[in-house]
């Protein structure tokens, strides 16, 4: 029987090539960007604001008056960096009763506490500490 | 042997539905990531175990009941004495509830004290599968009186404070 190959380009070979190679880079490209994308979100600021404002203001919540406590903020203070925040990145507000973490350009966490009692705090930047004292 | 001319095939026409799944992929992963991360971190359940536990400690006195809450004529206020902010808990809009009642042996009811969103009464009697509604708990505590009558004291308290969404 006869063979039938009609068109047959020389220039095929190669083409084929190229759309192959340029179909795995759009690939890689596509799959990069949704790996970043991914990673970034597990490690954002946001995540970290909520958590440390709900932990801090359920350490005031549970302490009585007379009780002192440090809490570890170090990981606030590396992202606070990362971020190239320069502001306060934790406050506890009196009036409002809240605490309010924030750890990049924006309006931060703000979560409330119900201890009535007077809440002297501060940050002790050496240590990467919040010292709070209910008093 | 059939020849049909004309036939078209080739890469070319199946790339608009290679970028279309690429975008069907791209919307279903970035629409889990941040549905994941959006959700609140739910601490209403600890906040109103907290609540209750400063309350218990507050008003049971190495096993005695502080007098003055039963006591009718006494200005006893439970947010004082527990140093808890009267702003945030006694709000009838607010986002915390607690309710404690002393009963005597017979289960009579001899004092009943409220304070903030009264609706968490309810909310957590019918609550299901609604995130929405508050979280509540009950706490049971037995202490004695001046006379040394037993008492139950049921302490019931709720949050509904979920804070900002991501």
């Amino acid at each position: 029987m006869k063979k039938l190959v009609r068109d047959k380009k020389a220039s095929e070979g190669p083409d084929i090539v190229y759309s192959a190679f340029f179909f795995i880079i759009l690939n890689l490209i596509f799959f990069v960007a949704l790996f970043i994308f991914v990673a970034r979100a597990g490690y954002g600021a946001g995540i970290y604001e909520q958590i440390y404002a709900k932990q801090i203001a359920l350490l005031i919540d549970s302490a009585k008056p007379g009780t002192i406590f440090d809490v570890d903020v170090f990981k606030l203070y590396e992202l606070a960096e990362k971020n190239n925040f320069n502001g306060e990145i934790v406050k506890i507000n009196p009036d409002e009763k809240e605490v309010i973490i924030q750890l990049a350009e924006g309006k931060g966490y703000h979560f409330q506490h119900f201890n009535g009692a007077s809440i002297v705090w501060g940050l002790k930047d050496e240590e990467k500490k919040l010292h709070i004292e209910i008093k | 042997m059939k020849i049909i001319k004309d036939k078209k095939a080739g890469e070319k026409y199946l790339t608009p539905w290679l970028f279309l799944i690429w975008a069907l992929i791209f919307v279903a992963i970035t629409g889990s990531v941040i549905y994941f991360y959006s959700k609140a971190v739910d601490v209403r359940i600890d906040e109103a175990n907290i609540l209750a536990m400063r309350i218990e400690d507050c008003i049971v006195d190495n096993g005695y009941l502080k007098e003055p809450l039963l006591n009718k004529d006494s200005n006893f206020d439970i947010l004082k004495e527990c140093s808890l902010d009267k702003s945030i808990i006694d709000n009838n809009e607010g986002l915390f509830y607690l309710n404690v009642s002393v009963y005597d042996e017979s289960e009579k009811l001899l004092k009943e004290t409220t304070k903030g969103n009264k609706n968490f009464q309810m909310q957590c009697g019918i609550k299901n599968e609604e995130k929405f509604f508050a979280d509540c708990t009950e706490k049971k505590v037995y202490a004695l009186d001046e006379e040394n009558q037993k008492l139950k004291i049921v302490i019931f308290t709720g949050s509904n404070q979920l804070g900002a969404k991501l």
